[in-house]
């Protein structure tokens, strides 16, 4: 008999995980479905450039392309599902003005992840289209909180930062955001500094950077750094500082909610706030969302859009 | 409810075995962040510490000490909170955590190294091809193909300087400190590719979890840090 090897960094689940993994579902479902939302199913594969639309180098370089027999075209397994939501959004559903939709799915990624060795994993998430933007934050923030909660999250966090704030501080820098989301997300002043030294922005500006990497720049800092980081900055600060008070007063303590600037999304698509949910003694964050409406409009569908989404897998293995 | 779960699960320190550690335990000192035993001439891979007292509690401090590869591993996954790791290693694994310190110890150089002969007739011309042996894969891969040249990268685990004495390589991609090394197996600096010295990391997971804790530690250090360097500069 032959033997055949198992794809790379492909799993198959049964017996007790299998079960695990729907109840967590399940009770997921219950709740988006309370909050008044629906299922959307959208299929495994997808035209390359949907995927692609707005959703920046990363998911390219992430998304698996095949030629497709039946239709002489390319075909592409999806990495992400956001962009399935967008292009639903924008066709098949155009016709109503508010969009509030859940989805569970397997996706799957061009490369194994560096960590853990998976090319797949169970994305779960949110999209709350139409609404405009304190409401649909407002709500996804809480949903998202909700969700930790009901999936018994260990002490959970869900920390909350603006990509306008770090768009504001960087403005007058040619430098790509990707690299700035690469220095924010590895917290390492001595880094940010050696970076700076080539920027030729204010040293106000250098310095709110450097706090950032610090890992300190919480609402106290935004608070006190209001007159030196200019408008554009400030309406940043204070939209963040009111959604985040917002969701605290709309929850009953199970999640902390807290502010921390330098939170950075995992695909660069997002544009206004940006958020990533923790559970003490799982190893990374589990829970990625924000603001979105820039891919909205490359869609062809200029609607606010924020969501959120997270794998089921990585989920299950925390708690 | 979090408090208590928090509180009770030590927070663990994974310290790299070796030269670093005798100028990491100054540091941690400084901290108060003691082993219960001497973990220079321990068995053990485990050893406890103090009790860190904080608003919320009290957490038992723990410590691994493995090798400064690991240290890395450990971290990431989770299964050490803190850890203290070589910018040589961070930049050749590029590993998901935060690296919020440069603690200035263990300072060394990455460096392209080559036979004496062979380096000064100058540098490679892009398209060439040669043989590189190094632990560092990735960076050594990059250099030479940011470059335009082929490299073939020979992995070795230790004592690099002796591939080119015995022509298994023309280059070597190696932590140089003192260059003593070199200069007894014949071997000069062609290039630095990055000043290396030790930096704190801490899992992305524990400090939004555990910030009450972890952000005193960085803190403290960063002062022994600083008195560190200003004794240093005096002396």
């Amino acid at each position: 008999m032959t033997e055949v090897k198992p794809v790379i960094g492909l799993e198959d689940v049964f017996g007790t995980r299998a079960r695990e993994l729907r109840r967590l579902q399940h009770k997921l479902f219950e709740t988006y479905a309370d909050a008044g939302y629906e299922e959307v199913i959208p299929p495994l594969v997808e035209r390359p450039q949907t995927l692609n639309t707005g959703a920046g180098r990363f998911l390219e370089d992430q998304t698996l392309v095949f030629s497709d027999p039946a239709d002489a075209g390319l075909l592409a397994i999806r990495p992400d599902i956001t962009p399935q939501i967008a292009r639903i959004a924008a066709t098949r559903m155009q016709d109503s003005d508010e969009l509030k939709l859940y989805y569970s799915g397997q996706v799957m990624a061009a490369r194994p992840d560096a960590r853990t060795g998976s090319r797949q994993q169970w994305q779960t998430g949110v999209e709350c289209l139409g609404l405009s933007g304190e409401e649909g934050d407002v709500e996804v923030m809480h949903l998202a909180a909700l969700s930790m909660h009901a999936a018994g999250f260990n002490a959970p966090v869900l920390q909350v930062g603006h990509m306008g704030l770090i768009q504001a501080i960087v403005s007058e820098s040619s430098t790509a955001m990707e690299v700035w989301s690469k220095l924010l997300s590895r917290r390492s002043p001595e880094d940010m500094k050696a970076h700076l030294q080539s920027e030729s922005m204010s040293q106000d500006h250098k310095d709110a950077l450097i706090v950032m990497v610090s890992g300190q720049a919480d609402r106290d800092w935004l608070e006190s750094g209001k007159t030196l980081l200019g408008d554009e900055f400030n309406h940043a600060a204070s939209e963040l500082m009111h959604l985040v008070d917002t969701v605290n007063t709309r929850l009953s303590g199970e999640v902390e909610v807290n502010i921390d600037a330098a939170v950075m999304p995992r695909f660069l698509y997002h544009s206004g706030i940006v958020f990533s949910g923790f559970s003490a003694g799982a190893s990374q964050a589990l829970l990625h969302g924000g603001r979105y409406d820039a891919m909205m409009a490359l869609h062809g569908r200029d609607m606010p859009a924020t969501g959120f989404s997270f794998d089921l897998w990585a989920w299950l293995d925390a708690v | 409810m979090p408090e208590t779960i928090t509180t009770n699960k030590p927070l663990t320190i994974a310290l790299s075995k070796g030269r670093i550690l005798d100028d990491t335990l100054p540091l941690l000192k400084h901290a108060d962040l003691v082993p219960n035993e001497n973990v220079k001439t321990t068995r053990k891979l485990m050893v406890d510490g103090p009790l860190l007292k904080t608003k919320s509690g009290s957490t038992r401090i723990r410590f691994l000490i493995i090798r400064a590869a690991d240290v890395c591993t450990y971290v990431e996954q989770g299964a050490a909170d803190i850890g203290i790791v070589g910018r040589d290693i961070l930049l050749e694994h590029k590993p998901d955590v935060y690296e919020p310190l440069d603690l200035k110890i263990g300072v060394c150089r990455l460096c392209v190294c080559g036979p004496k002969a062979l380096v000064e007739k100058g540098r490679l011309k892009e398209g060439s091809r040669i043989k590189v042996a190094t632990k560092y894969d990735q960076l050594a891969e990059q250099y030479f193909r940011d470059h335009g040249i082929q490299a073939e990268i020979i992995h070795l685990y230790g004592s690099m300087e002796l591939a080119p004495l015995v022509g298994m390589a023309e280059r070597i991609v190696d932590v140089v400190e003192t260059g003593g090394t070199l200069k007894a197996n014949g071997l000069i600096e062609e290039t630095t590719l990055y000043d290396i010295s030790s930096r704190l990391i801490v899992n992305p997971a524990s400090f939004a979890t555990r910030k009450a804790i972890i952000q005193p530690i960085i803190e403290t250090l960063r002062e022994a840090v600083a008195l560190n360097s200003a004794a240093n500069t005096t002396s």
